[in-house]
């Protein structure tokens, strides 16, 4: 270089937030968030612990394998998949049902200044709206695990508690989704069969589902995902499934046979997962 | 009498919007429409011309029912929209066919489904959903797709169409629809100019062959006065002309013209010049 | 009309693939409703309408005493604890599975490109990591985090640790997932350059990968962030302590009035981490 000096100026930090102020926000915020399990996760890395965490694991290895274990897993894991599609199928179905009451009056009523304006009306329209969306709300609130009680309550015990749980609960989620899809359309093609003369419920059915069925179709199979494993851990609560015969593994403290329902598990949610995930890239393969 | 002939009925009606990005409570509003009045008798050919942003298709949308005026007086077919609602309103709006000029039809749905989509206000709910499943009235919907000739893609799912393709299903649409009145926004806006004409006389021939009314707005003004025996002039929401194409004169476009945003003032001057020099035909 | 003398076109059939494709889900749907005793009519037996109808109306009015109140707040920042703390373990494990899990870096790929000839065990070396890691994460996220919690409740005891652990593994294996796929994403011809003038690998992902990956990277954990609140509050169910506990105990409890302030304060926390995830994403992206 030929020698000259730069004096460069470091810029000055601006005082009081900023980077430094979130950074050291957070770090506070994940200490006191530590500090809740401080104890026992410390003791795993203890001598001690190490030990007992050693010959726990060793209970794991073989897994069972003997064939009136591996029929009744068969058996659970066949109904943790029916409880899932069962559970998906109808969610589905009750989303799409309380779609058109879900959506924006800017949707539904497009192309309709002239339609009846009498204040009750308007009233009546929004408040169905604020009411469905609101049921979505407590639907998707309430865990799956709560609602798997509930219904184990009214019908019993068993996968159609299961079935129903996830249907309700996911309905309530699907619903939203929905909803959230459809109420990006263009208005235009509901406009113009507005304009024709249809009814506000044919201009939304014909004109503005179409437009969104194969997305909504995607959430739906995606949802299918979740649900695999929530159907997995609703026998906890009686409500069919794998989950059942993980209760009992581990209430009585059966290692190996929690390795085998592990590996179950691990089968069925992979095949979940690639299932769904052909069937969407067909979709929009189609689309 | 007098009333029944009318199909459209427009009086001193205006219409304004909040500007985009503006907040209406402030004031920023756009008058689309400012004191309209005019009337178009039933079987009528109307064009209308304007610079874009004269409030052509809000004109047509006021007519076609989709918008209401903010004050003034509106009547189709000599009825008031406002005292009526429900299944009349809609039997109100079915005797009008739109043709937009985004087409606005269903992208993901086959053409013969976009088409049928014009029967639509005279289908029960039930009927509507199953032709989805299962189109009715097929032979109708080929009926018109043949005169519009896109027949050979009847099945073919809409947004695989060219855009000319698209043009005419939404043109099918309307005829399958059988209105009386039919409204047509620039629908030659991005059609080439040789195309421009045909396409301008086959909706001319099918109006005229059911007697339709037939409005249509128009920024190709060679085009309007070739074809049309009425032309309206709107400028800025107001009405500047309404008169037949040999009484417009040179004088009259560029007032219509001016302040044009995609036109400077010599430019006016010169592309009108030019157009009245063309023959204009009877 | 007339029309031409050829008839319509018919209604193209349907293709093989689409038919099975749709009978098979209808198939599979049928059968799942068989399998698992579907049964409509008993949802509308007198018995079961009785006991949803006490189920239900127990709910109403929720227990707003100010005792309960104050006897739920440690419970409601217990969860709190667990989905941070779980969310941050999972970025902890999951991160650097991740970059071990990101086909762009070690495959034969981009980032190779410029490289002298890589022979072919030097290929296979590179890759072992990669199928290694996604083997790890494919098993920590097809295992519900209940499970994992479960399994850490053996050895860490019950309450919140077995939680967090649980929640972090899983997530660990969510967040690997999907930040391998982000920066799968990501343009790589920074990266490329980078090592055109002699970067390595990791310099070329630090400098040119991370920087342009790290808001969707921020966004998605925030995402994450907000669901492991909802995840917590299941775990408690297995004694994983917070709100979710407290629910559990009540419903044992059948004290329902306290059940639904339980799900109440748990939507109220929800509807937070909602609030503040979109808005943290929204400034930082």
């Amino acid at each position: 270089m030929t020698g000259t000096e730069f004096n460069v100026r470091i810029p000055p930090r601006s005082i009081a937030w900023g980077k430094w102020g979130w950074l050291a926000a957070l770090a506070v915020l994940l200490v006191w968030s530590y500090s809740v399990g401080e104890g026992e996760i410390l003791s795993l890395f203890t001598r001690e612990g190490f030990i007992q965490f050693k010959s726990y694991i060793k209970n794991f290895w073989p897994p069972t394998t003997d064939g009136a274990f591996l029929s009744i897993v068969g058996h659970a894991a066949l109904e943790t998949l029916a409880i899932s599609i069962g559970g998906t199928a109808i969610a589905a179905a009750l989303a799409m049902g309380l779609l058109y009451f879900a959506s924006s009056e800017d949707l539904i009523g497009a192309g309709g200044e002239w339609d009846a304006t009498a204040p009750y009306q308007k009233m009546l329209r929004r408040g169905i709206f604020i009411s469905s969306r609101a049921l979505l709300n407590m639907l998707r609130t309430i865990p799956e695990i709560v609602w798997a009680i509930f219904f184990v309550f009214a019908v019993g015990l068993g996968p159609f508690a299961g079935t129903l749980a996830l249907g309700i609960h996911n309905a309530g989620v699907l619903g939203k989704l929905y909803a959230e899809t459809i109420e990006n359309i263009p208005r235009g093609p509901v406009e113009a069969l507005r304009a024709s003369g249809s009814s506000r419920f044919t201009a939304f059915s014909y004109g503005a589902i179409p437009q969104a069925s194969s997305q909504l179709i995607a959430y739906s199979l995606y949802r299918w995902e979740v649900n695999i494993r929530a159907a997995a851990i609703l026998g906890f609560v009686g409500a069919g499934g794998i989950g059942q015969q993980i209760h009992i593994s581990i209430s009585l403290f059966l290692e190996s046979r929690l390795a085998t329902l592990t590996i179950a598990i691990l089968i069925l949610v992979n095949a979940v997962d690639l299932l769904s995930g052909y069937l969407r890239r067909r979709l929009e393969a189609r689309f | 009498m007098e009333k029944i002939q009318k199909a459209f009925n427009l009086a001193n009606v205006h219409k304004r919007f909040p500007m985009a990005g503006g907040r209406s409570s402030r004031g920023n509003w756009k008058n689309a429409l400012r004191g309209v009045t005019l009337s178009i008798r039933s079987g009528e050919s109307v064009a209308v011309i304007g610079p874009s942003g004269a409030g052509k298709t809000t004109l047509l949308r006021m007519m076609n029912l989709t918008l209401r005026p903010d004050s003034g007086e509106i009547y189709i077919d000599g009825i008031d929209p406002s005292k009526i609602s429900g299944k009349e309103l809609r039997r109100l709006r079915a005797g009008t066919g739109t043709i937009y000029q985004q087409h606005n039809l269903i992208p993901t749905l086959r053409a013969v489904h976009n088409i049928l989509a014009g029967r639509l206000s005279s289908w029960s709910i039930f009927r509507s959903l199953y032709s989805l499943l299962s189109p009715r009235e097929i032979n109708r919907a080929a009926e018109v797709a043949h005169q519009v000739g896109v027949l050979d893609k009847l099945w073919e799912r809409t947004d695989r169409l060219s855009g000319g393709e698209q043009q005419r299903v939404a043109i099918a649409r309307t005829l399958i629809q059988n209105s009386r009145h039919l409204l047509a926004d620039e629908p030659i806006a991005s059609v080439d100019p040789s195309r421009a004409d045909i396409l301008i006389s086959l909706l001319r021939k099918l109006s005229d062959k059911s007697q339709k009314t037939i409005i249509v707005n128009l920024h190709d003004v060679p085009v309007a006065l070739r074809h049309f025996p009425r032309i309206i002039g709107l400028h800025a929401g107001k009405i500047i002309f309404d008169l037949p194409p040999e009484e417009i004169t040179s004088d009259l476009l560029i007032r219509l013209y001016e302040g044009d945003q995609e036109m400077r003032a010599g430019e006016a001057h010169t592309w009108i010049g030019e157009i009245v020099k063309e023959p204009l035909a009877g | 009309m007339n029309l031409p003398s050829a008839s319509p076109p018919t209604r193209p059939p349907i293709s093989a693939g689409q038919f099975t494709i749709t009978a098979g889900i209808a198939a599979a749907i049928v059968s799942a409703f068989k399998f698992t005793e579907f049964n409509p009519l008993l949802l509308a037996a007198p018995g079961s309408l009785k006991a949803m109808a006490e189920f239900a109306l127990g709910f109403f009015p929720p227990d707003l005493s100010f005792t309960f109140l104050a006897t739920t707040l440690k419970p409601a920042f217990e969860t709190i604890q667990l989905a941070t703390a779980g969310t941050a373990l999972a970025i902890l494990l999951g991160f650097p599975l991740s970059l071990m899990a990101t086909s762009t870096f070690h495959l034969h790929g981009s980032l190779f490109e410029g490289d002298p000839i890589v022979s072919k065990s030097q290929k296979f070396l590179f890759a072992t990591p990669y199928w290694i890691s996604r083997l790890m994460l494919n098993t920590m996220r097809s295992i519900p985090e209940l499970i994992w919690a479960l399994l850490f409740v053996r050895m860490a005891g019950l309450g919140p640790a077995a939680g967090i652990l649980g929640i972090g593994v899983a997530y660990a294996g969510i967040l690997g997932k999907v930040f391998a796929e982000i920066m799968e994403g990501a343009d790589t011809r920074p990266a490329l350059a980078l090592r055109a003038t002699g970067a390595t690998r990791p310099q070329a992902v630090l400098y040119g990968i991370l920087p342009a990956s790290f808001r969707t990277l921020l966004s998605y954990t925030l995402y994450r962030w907000e669901c492991g609140m909802r995840a917590a509050a299941i775990l408690g169910f297995v004694g994983a302590g917070g709100l979710g506990q407290q629910i559990e105990i009540s419903m044992r409890m059948f004290e329902h009035h306290r059940t639904a302030t339980l799900i109440i304060e748990l939507f109220l926390l929800v509807a937070l981490s909602d609030a503040i995830s979109s808005h943290l994403r929204k400034k930082f992206t």
